[in-house]
């Protein structure tokens, strides 16, 4: 009985113990970095999506190596006065150091590839750990990149020209060398469809381009199969996506790509693979109709006319005034309903 | 003060024509036209609109209409300038100016599409920004072009599509839009 009482209380303390350590642990950064934010500043802040589909907010502070001596030093991004600066604290020999850089733009962003807007990463191959931190004025207007490193005295910006910038970023990490980093623009239409990519150069991240021709086509296929796989999207933001990468696959004389994506959204409109692709069938949660009788009909005609386009310019004449006749019907059946 | 816009084209019967102002008659059939308010548009010599500094009371007192270039701002899971995640099909727009965050907005397209009422969650487009880039090579301050002119900046600006609002997918296609469209858009419910 005493033996049993004894395992009880055993349990219980470890239990307690582990949930206050997990308690300390989740929110120790914030308290660490606290002492070393300036008077007057807040940390800036990111809002990301929980798993329970709601939006929590967390102050942008992380932790990582970003020196050689193996402390664990923390980086975090704050605001004063208007303005965002990037500080971070190395600790070596147990003496806490301070270094500082004023960020561009008015608050931190965060997207898929840096959820947390700071990310601390080895993307030089230097051993250590650099700070990326991603910032912004407005996500319509595009973001800005930074990338540091802590050097002998100060933060040593590792950007030719100061930051990257674009609607979009990723990094491209392969074995063997430094990361790429790729800058995007918004694709949604054909003037902001484009990839620059930055190499690592010894001394800063410079824009190269190399390989920008695979990771736009990469980018381009991505685009493509969202435009015929996504079942829930409206019928105008799945014509909007296929002429756009259809577009941008005749841009690229990619004719065939072009035919052969329009055929595939064609395909999935007039034969739907569930029942919510059906129309008058509501998604769940959002009261909304995503699909119409009649805006499939008039969705059809406008994809028959782009794969005319996409015919007549791989010389297939015959074949696209086919389309373009079909589009017509279509319109003219929709007219007459 | 003067309106002409060079963005609006009107010929082309097919999508991927370039037809930046769709219709949609009766029967749903979808067209690329000029009609009265596009000329007016090109050609007007002067506009008029009511602006004081509570614009937005203003504004949707009277019923001012401002009638734009929308462009789609797509970009999901980005964070806007309001602090809001942006998702699959979501619904917001993008003015040209700080401090409008969660502001009513009515969008209404030149089609029979139904009117759209939803909030401002971000920043843009194309102003205000310090730094000429590839994505966003203008450069100037906020644009509240609904203070003044009714005109966006960007509209007689060469850096620019000449968008005075940007939509958020849901938005974009719950207007029917199938590429950059003039759209009518006022503050308010």
């Amino acid at each position: 009985m005493r033996t049993n009482r004894i395992r009880v209380w055993t349990l219980a303390s470890a239990t307690l113990l582990l949930w206050s350590c997990t308690a300390v642990f989740a929110d120790s950064l914030e308290n660490q970095a606290v002492r070393y934010l300036p008077s007057g500043a807040t940390f800036a802040r990111v809002p990301h999506l929980g798993s329970d589909g709601g939006t929590t907010v967390d102050p942008v502070v992380a932790s990582g190596s970003a020196t050689r001596w193996g402390g664990r030093d923390l980086a975090f991004v704050y605001e004063a006065a208007g303005k965002l600066a990037l500080r971070v604290v190395t600790t070596s020999a147990g003496q806490p150091k301070e270094f500082e850089a004023r960020l561009p733009g008015s608050f931190v962003s965060g997207s898929d590839s840096f959820p947390k807007g700071l990310l601390l990463k080895d993307v030089t191959g230097a051993g250590v750990q650099e700070m990326l931190v991603v910032t912004s004025e407005g996500a319509s207007l595009g973001s800005f990149l930074s990338v540091f490193s802590v050097g002998s005295h100060d933060l040593d910006n590792l950007v030719r020209g100061g930051t990257i910038a674009g609607y979009g970023f990723d990094l491209d990490c392969a074995a063997g060398r430094p990361c790429r980093v790729l800058a995007s623009g918004k694709w949604t239409d054909a003037a902001g469809a484009w990839v620059q990519v930055y190499e690592w150069l010894g001394t800063a991240f410079v824009e190269t381009d190399k390989d920008a021709d695979r990771y736009f086509s990469a980018r381009l296929v991505k685009l493509a199969a969202a435009a015929s796989e996504q079942a829930a999207l409206p019928v105008p933001a799945r014509v909007h996506m296929a002429e756009l990468a259809a577009t941008l696959y005749q841009n690229r004389h990619e004719y065939d790509q072009a035919i052969e994506l329009c055929q595939a959204v064609l395909s999935r409109l007039e034969n739907p693979a569930s029942s919510a692709e059906r129309p008058g069938v509501v998604v769940p949660g959002t009261g909304r109709q995503p699909l119409l009788r009649s805006d499939i009909s008039l969705g059809e005609a406008d994809l028959h006319d782009l794969l005319g386009n996409a015919f007549g310019s791989a010389g297939r004449a015959a074949d696209a005034q086919a389309e373009y006749r079909l589009a017509q019907d279509l319109r003219n059946s929709e007219a007459n309903h | 003060m003067g309106t002409k816009s060079a963005a609006i084209r009107c010929r082309g019967d097919r999508i991927g024509d370039g037809c930046l102002l769709w219709r949609r008659g009766s029967g749903g059939v979808r067209k690329c036209v000029c009609p009265l308010y596009a000329l007016y548009a090109l050609y007007a010599p002067t506009r008029w609109y009511i602006a004081n500094t509570t614009y937005a009371t203003v504004t949707n007192a009277v019923n001012v209409w401002f009638q734009v270039l929308a462009s789609d701002e797509g970009l999901v899971g980005q964070t806007t300038a309001c602090g809001h995640v942006i998702q699959p099909q979501d619904q917001f727009v993008a003015l040209p100016s700080t401090g409008l965050c969660g502001v009513s907005v009515n969008l209404k397209a030149m089609s029979f599409s139904p009117a759209q009422v939803t909030t401002v969650e971000d920043v843009g487009p194309w102003y205000p920004n310090h730094t000429a880039t590839k994505g966003n090579p203008c450069v100037g301050p906020a644009d509240p072009y609904w203070n003044s002119s009714g005109v966006p900046r960007a509209q007689g600006s060469s850096c620019s599509n000449g968008a005075g609002i940007d939509l958020a997918d849901g938005t974009f296609a719950a207007l029917g839009f199938l590429g950059n469209s003039s759209v009518l858009w006022r503050f308010g419910q």
